[in-house]
């Protein structure tokens, strides 16, 4: 009788054991993506696609010809019938700016010396510096510099710097001072980084190929498997 | 609210700039040189008129006393004279895009509406954009193909993109579209290099600020605050569909199917592609879009020609580059 009190919970013990091992396979292989998610029916020129990576890891590209507009990587998880995607991954862009100084003197015009430069330093050669609403500007030399003279006045002039395939960098000019300014201008067309945030989509359809995801506002997508991968 | 267009353009006229007009102390810019007009007449009688220079300023301190405006458009600085750079590898669409820059300099009768009159110049959109670049001293367009975004088997991904002057076409589009297809889109792309320009260099134009004011006007109206987003740049495209279709039928008559295709063949084919990402983050079709075709039946008819084109299938008229 002993013995046999004791051979069952042995045998639960192996049942339990099997049941836990075919779960784990079945849960590894739900818990797993990898390979290119393209979103369907997009607009004509448009995209939106997750790369996934066994690992955890994926990012995120939304865009169009105008390249991406959003982009985001990070970790994600399933949990349930929810796919977690953390974006964790600091992919923040850096913005263009300046750095110099300004003085005052008593003449009826001021002069804003400038320099425009790369984030590796390189000059950025006919740069644009131009203040829109009082139509005035000028194009900077082969070197990336120039000096702007504007009338004085008692009020700020918005300066814009920009060359076409750069971020443009705006400046607020205080229209009584000189300044001499050295600007730094960032690769354009990144697009809008997203970081720091916690996206949570639920499965409503998952297969080998396919996905079919409602995200929070309610919005259900498909999702084709590239070919490819 | 619906867009309040400034008007869409009927016909696209050139005219020659004679050297010394749009005098240095014009307050759009201290410039005084050779350029080129481009009238854009528009159904509601907001009729433009876009000067831009044949070349680029390149003095440093042409501004508001017009110091320098002696030095004219080539004052001694470095000249970068690659204007124009092909890149791409793949042959049919090197000589598609070829072919759209051939002709830059003809005369050809079937341009009437756009013959530049006192000169050997003909131009048409794509072409005055090509020009452009051509003859800028400092800004180069490039055009090149690469597999970077090639995500999807099932087409849903973008023919090319453009960013600055920069622009990559999709190797996985160039493997089923027509040269037709590709033609527009090269012709669709060129667009947004030419706005890209406009906006980010203002002072190489000859009315650099009055377009930005124009294209500030266009944005505010329609409740868009970037001039470099995709809304805006489709919802402002809009006006330039019948200069981009003509564009686009000249591309065809020469080196396409002939040009016996209909002008509401290419009025569609160059509708393509106008969307953008609304606030939900849900990608759409612009305004424009529906403006051009008012009518469910219209819109259905061209995307179902921009995909065909695109597939390169059956229905497509125009033959399959790959």
């Amino acid at each position: 009788m002993k013995k046999l009190e004791i051979k069952m919970p042995k045998e639960r013990n192996v049942i339990n054991l099997v049941i836990l091992i075919v779960l784990s396979i079945n849960c590894s292989a739900q818990n797993v993506l990898e390979g290119t998610y393209a979103r369907q029916n997009m607009p004509y020129d448009t995209y939106s696609f997750y790369k996934f990576q066994q690992d955890g890891g994926f990012e995120y590209h939304s865009g169009g010809d105008l390249g991406d507009e959003s982009f985001g990587k990070g970790t994600y998880r399933i949990s349930a019938d929810t796919l977690f995607l953390d974006y964790n991954e600091n992919t923040a862009v850096q913005l263009p700016y300046h750095k110099g100084y300004f003085w005052k003197d008593f003449t009826d015009s001021i002069t804003i010396e400038i320099q425009v430069k790369d984030f590796e330093g390189n000059p950025i050669g006919y740069t644009n510096v131009a203040s829109t609403e009082n139509r005035i500007g000028i194009v900077l030399d082969s070197e990336g510099f120039g000096r702007l003279r504007l009338r004085r006045i008692e009020d700020d002039y918005d300066i814009t710097v920009s060359f076409i395939g750069y971020e443009s960098h705006d400046i607020k000019i205080f229209g009584t001072k000189n300044y001499r300014l050295e600007v730094f201008l960032s690769d354009c067309c990144l697009g809008s980084p997203i970081y720091e945030y916690m996206d949570t989509l639920k499965i409503l359809e998952f297969t080998e190929s396919h996905m079919r995801l409602k995200n929070r506002n309610g919005v259900v997508s498909e999702w084709v498997k590239n070919s490819k991968d | 609210m619906r867009i309040q267009r400034l008007g869409l353009a009927h016909f696209v006229r050139l005219t020659h700039h004679p050297p010394g007009q749009g005098s240095c102390g014009d307050a759009s810019s201290g410039y005084s040189g050779t350029g080129w007009v481009l009238e854009v007449s528009c159904p509601n009688g907001n009729n433009s008129t876009n000067y831009f220079k044949s070349t680029d300023i390149a003095s440093s301190s042409a501004t508001e006393g017009c110091e320098d405006c002696e030095s004219g458009p080539s004052g001694g600085v470095g000249v970068n004279t690659l204007g124009i750079i092909n890149s791409l590898d793949n042959l049919c669409a090197r000589l598609v895009f070829k072919k759209l820059k051939t002709g830059l300099f003809d005369d050809d009768p079937i341009k009437p509406e756009i013959q530049v009159p006192g000169s050997n110049i003909d131009l048409n959109l794509s072409q005055l954009i090509l020009q452009i670049f051509n003859e800028s001293k400092f800004i180069n367009y490039s055009i090149s193909n690469n597999s970077e975004f090639d995500v999807d088997s099932n087409g849903n991904y973008a023919n090319a993109r453009t960013q600055g002057a920069a622009t990559t076409l999709n190797n996985e589009y160039l493997k089923t579209a027509t040269e037709l297809s590709i033609a527009r889109t090269m012709i669709h792309e060129l667009v947004h290099a030419y706005l890209n320009l406009r906006v980010s260099n203002t002072m190489i134009f000859e009315d650099g600020f009055g377009f930005i004011a124009k294209m500030e006007e266009f944005a505010k109206a329609n409740g868009i605050s970037d001039l470099n987003s995709n809304k805006f740049h489709h919802e402002f495209m809009g006006g330039y569909v019948k200069a981009m279709a003509y564009s686009l039928y000249e591309w065809d008559k020469l080196y396409g199917t002939g040009g016996n295709l209909g002008w509401d063949y290419y009025y569609k084919m160059a509708t393509a592609g106008l969307s953008y990402k609304n606030e939900e983050g849900e990608y759409v079709f612009a305004d424009s879009f529906f403006e051009l075709f008012p009518k469910n039946s219209d819109r259905d008819d061209a995307l179902k020609i921009h995909q065909n084109e695109k597939a390169g299938n059956k229905d497509a008229k125009g033959t399959k580059c790959d």
